[in-house]
């Protein structure tokens, strides 16, 4: 596996959710290399613009300036390019309608992301674990 | 020849009769004024009785004697009295005045009794007045046609509609066609001939224009009688039905003005709806963000700062996460109330008893290292919506086990009872309680019954379930006693 195949790309647009999401990618010993955009169209930008690579994995938030996150979820599912990346919904959202959207699109994972820091902390380790290290090939994943 | 009229005067029905001028002393009677007179003697018995005596008058006594004239002739004089036992009497009375040199003046009369003829078309005027005033009551005309011989008759009432009456016009078929309105004078037309052509009665609602230039709204009916296979007669009923017609039109209008505002009230409603949930669905984003940042920061501090931190401070950095997440917690429960509130359940037969067990596996956590006897009964099933339920019992629960945290030996109890033929669903403990008289205060929103520094809570789980119950269509209430516990019973209105 290259280093490419390991990248995370994560789509978020508030900067201390990201740093806390890092913080605790890193304490959880996740170390693979993680490409951060700022709203849906950089995300876009990254995934379709042509010479940039495929992420091993998409970590997604839903409410995104510009291009909303479930646009991207559609993007990302409807292209045969992209279709096989797992994407993890990641937001603060619990509304339903948000996640009978996100899984009728595709979305492999949804999680709400919790005020207590231990449970988001817990999430994002379980996530980062088990999409980059227990899937040994993308395609491999419904 | 003289035996002939003889043989008349006695024969007829007619009164034929003399009497003295001055005094009406009769001088000669036959039996038809006797039978008028409604007595039964013999005629010779009433010579030498005056009229005055064998009648009663109704009218001035003088009134056939002014009736004569020059020549002393009265022809057709018709006058009315009673007879002796008081019937109503009418005659047509004739005679002539003649100079008799033994008895001197002397009228010789012929009287005939019409009182069964006048008695008829007196009630025939009465049940045609009867019936005008009926139909003006009514505001119901009538009319009738004899198409054989080109007749038409009207009702006082048909006039009254038309603004018109008998001095003023004559109906015909022609002339009263032309009282429609440009558009219906075609309608009514086709009816008419097709009545007279065809047997065929119509019903028909119809401008005309009355004789006075007012435009109103007529209905005309119509029945035909056909005799061997010719119509002789059409009659039918008419009336003004402006008023009807205008209360028609404008609650059509009303209607109409209603359904609209229904239309803009809903469409005002889902812009409001629209717009709680989108407040909603920011506050359930927004809100929790910053929390977030304020209780993950925190953490990191704790975990990775600790050193650079006294006790004190740590502590502090404690109680900045206990507010976040409390903040967390009151959110969620506010968007869910928000949610109740939105969303109508989604009801099917369900089994209360896995509604139980869901909740006692979320509250797993707050029963870890106590010493709670809890007392499960089988519950009958219900119509509901099992996640809604669930919370119901996961709340109820919680405050049971909150309620009876600092008791010893906690006892909390789940099960039902038949109220009205009715399952009633109850959780009983024998935790802090509350006093009753502050018992409608426990389901409302923010209202608190116990100081946050002995039991913590913000006052929302309870109006949850109050608004699950209720939007199941059941009722909610509690008996309680401070320091003896609590017992919460609900009720679900579908219940099977």
């Amino acid at each position: 596996m290259t280093d490419r195949s390991l990248e995370i790309l994560l789509v978020e647009d508030n900067p201390r959710d990201e740093e806390l999401t890092l913080h605790s990618l890193r304490r959880h010993n996740v170390t693979n290399k993680i490409h951060v955009v700022r709203d849906g169209q950089e995300a876009l930008d990254y995934l379709f613009g042509g010479e940039t690579s495929t992420p091993r994995v998409i970590l997604l938030d839903l409410k995104l300036p510009k291009v909303d996150g479930l646009d991207v979820l559609r993007r990302v599912k409807g292209d045969d390019r992209t279709r096989d990346i797992p994407v993890v919904v990641l937001t603060s959202s619990r509304e339903e309608r948000d996640l009978a959207e996100a899984y009728k699109l595709g979305v492999n994972s949804y999680v709400v992301k919790p005020v207590n820091f231990e449970r988001f902390a817990d999430a994002v380790r379980q996530l980062g674990l088990y999409w980059l290290l227990l899937n040994e090939a993308p395609t491999s994943v419904k | 020849m003289t035996d002939f009229y003889q043989r008349m005067i006695d024969f007829t029905r007619d009164g034929v009769y003399r009497y003295r001028y001055d005094d009406g002393t009769l001088l000669a009677a036959n039996r038809g004024l006797v039978r008028i007179l409604g007595l039964s003697c013999e005629p010779s018995e009433l010579l030498g009785k005056r009229l005055r005596d064998v009648m009663v008058y109704t009218e001035p006594e003088g009134t056939v004697r002014r009736a004569a004239s020059a020549t002393g002739e009265i022809h057709g004089l018709e006058y009315h009295f009673k007879t002796l036992s008081g019937k109503d009497r009418w005659v047509v009375h004739d005679s002539f005045l003649v100079h008799d040199p033994r008895d001197g003046e002397v009228v010789e009369a012929i009287v005939k009794d019409v009182t069964s003829h006048k008695l008829a078309v007196e009630a025939l005027r009465r049940t045609s007045q009867l019936l005008d005033a009926a139909q003006a009551t009514a505001g119901v005309g009538g009319w009738e046609l004899d198409p054989v011989a080109g007749k038409l008759y009207w009702t006082a009432e048909t006039y009254r509609i038309h603004d018109t009456s008998p001095e003023e016009y004559q109906p015909e078929v022609e002339s009263a066609i032309a009282f429609y309105a440009p558009e219906s004078e075609p309608i009514i037309r086709a009816a008419v001939q097709e009545a007279i052509v065809g047997g065929t009665p119509f019903d028909l609602e119809l401008e005309l224009v009355t004789a006075k230039g007012r435009r109103i709204w007529a209905h005309a009916t119509s029945r035909v009688t056909v005799e061997n296979g010719r119509t002789v007669k059409v009659t039918g009923a008419f009336q003004d039905i402006t008023e009807r017609r205008r209360a028609a039109d404008e609650l059509r209008r009303l209607n109409a003005d209603l359904e609209e505002r229904v239309r803009e009230r809903t469409a005002q409603l889902e812009i409001a709806n629209h717009d709680l949930e989108a407040f909603a669905y920011s506050v359930s984003h927004d809100l929790r963000a910053p929390l977030r940042t304020i209780d993950g920061f925190s953490q990191i501090l704790l975990q990775e700062h600790a050193s650079s931190l006294d006790a004190e401070g740590r502590r502090y950095l404690q109680l900045v996460r206990a507010g976040a997440q409390e903040m967390g917690q009151l959110i969620d429960d506010l968007l869910r109330l928000s949610r109740l509130t939105r969303q109508a359940p989604v009801l099917g037969p369900m089994s209360m008893d896995d509604a139980v067990g869901a909740a006692l596996d979320v509250l797993s956590r707050d029963r870890e290292g106590r010493e709670i006897r809890l007392e499960v009964a089988p519950l009958p099933p219900c119509t509901g919506d099992p996640a809604l339920l669930k919370q119901v019992w996961t709340n109820l629960l919680s405050n049971a086990l909150k309620f009876t945290s600092k008791r010893e030996s906690a006892l909390v109890q789940v099960g039902s009872r038949t109220e009205n033929d009715r399952p009633v669903y109850f959780v009983r403990d024998n935790g802090a309680g509350f006093d009753m008289r502050y018992q409608d205060k426990l389901f409302r929103v923010f209202q608190r019954l116990h100081r946050a520094d002995q039991f913590e809570g913000n006052g929302i789980g309870l109006a949850i379930v109050a608004l699950i119950v209720e939007r199941h269509g059941g009722r909610i209430w509690a008996r309680g006693e401070t320091d003896r516990g609590a017992e919460f019973c609900f009720t679900i209105g579908g219940a099977s």
